[in-house]
């Protein structure tokens, strides 16, 4: 599954980050790192971009690169 | 000569840099651009528990050393030394905060693989309580062969300890079999985050139970509400208008008579007459109309100032960015945008935190159009004058809802422009929205003057020295050629007036000067220029009075006021001068038809809410992009499109049966 369908609130695991080349090395930057927890908090009001927390960091990330981003549930 | 040690202090955005830079250097700073790129140096001073003098160099903030943006470049010459202008520092500090430690230590690990003089300096360590943390620096620093202090750059705790580690590090001797490890195959990020997170385990502890909510999540529940934060939003933007128009008007208008009183007194002491009209109706006025408008400028910086450091304009870009991507913008872009509201220039030069090359072309391009301050005074006197004060549906306020379309017209053009700009630019490339929510934070006072007073003086120098040339240049053209006819006539009606006639001779002396004035202008370069424009400015309804008053608003687009007020032999006048309004309406044409009507002056605002006037913004724009095809494209478009839509509106009101 990607970042985008998780709901607010819920916290994950990174699997893959397959956004574009230009903004991979940004991305790992901030610590998305395989196995990094990733927290979901919540959607802008028109639903894009997406507010996650990563490594204590709370992030703004655009729909079209949460959808590039696998990551595996942490929640039951 | 005595070399300071020079000391460069490095970190992520947002980890508290500026506010230990200001802390430490106070008043001995000083702001220098890097040859070549628009960013800036930023220098202090000050002096070490042991009596060093050290030199502070404040880098930009960055997550990394890979050399993407101007600014990573900038850090990671003068961490490495090995460009002109950036000596290798004698001591690397580096800033993180101890609540993010998982992640801020990967500049540490990078900078540390260049530089063998490190310190780490963890800021914000009275956060770390409220989250339930407990941090080992001395752990840390046996893991990481760095001395390490925690500090709180708001309080000033710990930076005792961290000048005296400065001092302990620079007296110690340098290391001589530490090579420098420039070639050296950096090693992977994931690999690096690997050894990160095994330090960050043993020395950040959790203590009793989950971590709470800190102060500033509590805010996004409600700034970043699906519902409320727009609404919150859109109050903040409301209160930030409200400061654009009233926050400052007491000390413009205290400038404003200061300087009236000061062009007086210059007129008056010079003998030469046509030095003291140059100094007095040129240079003072000129400069003058841009000192008028500090105060507002100011004001306007200080909320944006704190919104922008308290952390609330990051929540804004993030609720807007969806909007803007609509029009081809990035959320970030909002900034430069409102900053435009008071001035174009400042806002320009906003635009420099964009990353995106693209992005920040097309903001550049398009903040012209943003209704600045100085359009204000023109707005004022027009729509009083021709428009009605009468109450149409319902509570609406004709005059403020035509202010209010100006306005809005200002914003949807650029939005509309930037849509433009982007299909048709070349290379587009998907630019993705990446960006961190700081979390809030009271900005200090220091902090905010500096920020305030960068980009106050930005205005006053750019605008100011663009415009004092300019104010010369019309100058020479609305005071020569001096008609001898018209100056011999008035001599007559003066010599009449003091020697002839009875009754109030100070008054109607007043009159015959504005008169004369007014008489020289239309016989001057300026006049003749009014004139020979007219019949470009007819399809919009102009004449060769408001001609001239367009022609001397390329200096300022405030001074078409003053400019009308001689024209129409009224001396001075600005935009509340009630005479002024009265001589605008009972104009006449030639041919005795009334000159100026509400068709009119709708199309004279439009053209002055899209025509480019400010050359000052255009030399701004040179500067940023280095080139002269920008300005000159910016003048063009917007010239083009403010008569398109002039005309159109003058004849289509026309065709509709307007008079």
């Amino acid at each position: 599954m990607n970042l985008l369908d998780l709901k607010n609130g819920e916290k994950c695991r990174l699997l893959g980050l397959a956004v574009s080349l230009s903004h991979h090395d940004r991305y790992l930057e901030l610590g998305f790192t395989h196995g990094t927890e990733i927290s979901v908090l919540r959607k802008a009001p028109l639903g894009d971009p997406i507010q996650v927390r990563v490594r204590d960091t709370d992030l703004a990330i655009c729909k079209s690169d949460a959808l590039c981003i696998e990551v595996e549930s942490l929640t039951p | 000569m005595s070399v300071n040690s020079v000391i460069v202090l490095a970190g992520n955005p947002n980890v508290g840099k500026s506010t230990l830079f200001n802390y430490l250097t106070g008043a001995r700073q000083k702001i220098a651009n890097y040859p070549g790129v628009t960013v800036e140096k930023f220098i202090g001073f000050t002096c070490t528990p042991q009596g060093r003098d050290i030199e502070i160099i404040d880098l930009p903030g960055t997550y990394s050393l890979n050399t993407k943006t101007e600014d990573e470049a900038i850090a990671v010459r003068h961490i490495r030394g090995d460009t002109a202008g950036c000596h290798k520092p004698d001591v690397v500090v580096v800033m993180v905060e101890a609540s993010k430690l998982a992640r801020s230590l990967l500049l540490f690990f990078q900078i540390r693989a260049f530089h063998d003089r490190v310190i780490l300096a963890i800021n914000m360590m009275d956060e770390l309580p409220q989250l339930h943390l407990a941090l080992d620096l001395k752990l840390l620093s046996e893991s990481l062969t760095v001395p390490v202090v925690g500090i709180s750059a708001r309080s000033g705790d710990g930076i005792p300890e961290l000048l005296d580690k400065i001092d302990e590090v620079l007296a110690a001797p340098v290391l001589k079999n530490s090579p420098p490890q420039t070639h050296e195959v950096a090693p992977k990020v994931n690999t690096q985050f690997g050894q990160i997170d095994t330090i960050v385990r043993k020395v950040l502890t959790r203590q009793n139970g989950e971590r709470k909510n800190l102060t500033s999540e509590k805010f996004d529940k409600i700034l970043l509400h699906r519902f409320w934060g727009p609404v919150v939003f859109f109050a903040v933007m409301l209160l930030l208008f409200q400061a654009l128009f009233s926050g400052s008007a007491p000390a413009m208008d205290f400038i404003d008579s200061s300087l009236s009183t000061l062009g007086d007194w210059a007129k008056a002491q010079i003998p030469l007459p046509w030095l003291a009209s140059l100094i007095s109706d040129g240079v003072v006025a000129g400069v003058g109309s841009v000192f008028v408008f500090v105060p507002q400028i100011a004001v306007t910086f200080i909320l944006i100032g704190f919104l922008e450091m308290s952390g609330y304009l990051a929540r804004g870009a993030f609720l807007i960015d969806r909007l803007m991507r609509a029009v081809g913008l990035e959320g970030r872009a909002f900034i430069p945008l409102i900053s435009s509201f008071a001035c174009a220039i400042p806002g320009i030069l906003a635009a420099r935190t964009m990353s995106n090359p693209r992005q920040r072309l097309i903001t550049t391009l398009v903040a012209p159009l943003i209704t600045c301050s100085a359009r204000l005074p023109v707005y004022t006197l027009l729509i009083a004058s021709f428009v009605p004060a009468a109450r149409h549906w319902g509570p609406f306020q004709m005059q403020g809802l035509v202010l209010f379309g100006l306005f809005l017209m200002g914003l949807v053009f650029a939005l509309f422009m930037s849509l433009l700009f982007n299909r048709f630019l070349p290379n587009p490339c998907q630019s993705s929205f990446l960006m961190e929510l700081p979390r809030y934070r009271l900005p200090t006072v220091k902090n905010l003057y500096t920020y305030v007073s960068f980009r106050t003086l930005a205005f006053v120098k750019n605008a100011g020295t663009v415009i004092f040339v300019l104010s010369i240049l019309l100058w020479v053209l609305a005071y020569f050629p001096r008609s001898q006819k018209v100056l011999k006539t008035y001599e007559k009606r003066r010599f009449v007036i003091e020697f002839v006639l009875d009754g109030n001779k100070k008054d109607a002396l007043a009159k015959i000067d504005h008169e004369e004035a007014g008489e020289l202008l239309r016989h001057s370069y300026m006049g003749q220029l009014g004139r020979f424009i007219e019949p470009v400015l007819q399809p919009m309804g102009f004449d060769w009075r408001l001609g001239i008053g367009i022609i001397s608003a390329f200096a300022a687009r405030e001074v078409f006021v003053s400019t009308m007020g001689i024209v129409f032999n009224l001396g001075e006048a600005d935009e509340e001068s009630q005479s002024l309004r009265t001589l605008l309406q009972s104009a006449k044409n030639p041919d005795g038809r009334t000159a100026y009507t509400l068709r009119t002056a709708l199309s004279l605002l439009i053209f002055f809410a899209l025509a480019c006037q400010c050359m000052s913004t255009l030399a701004v724009i040179k500067r940023e992009t280095n080139s002269l095809k920008w300005p000159a494209f910016v003048f063009l478009y917007m010239t083009i499109l403010a008569f398109v839509v002039s005309t159109a509106t003058y004849q289509g009101l026309g065709l509709l049966g307007w008079a």
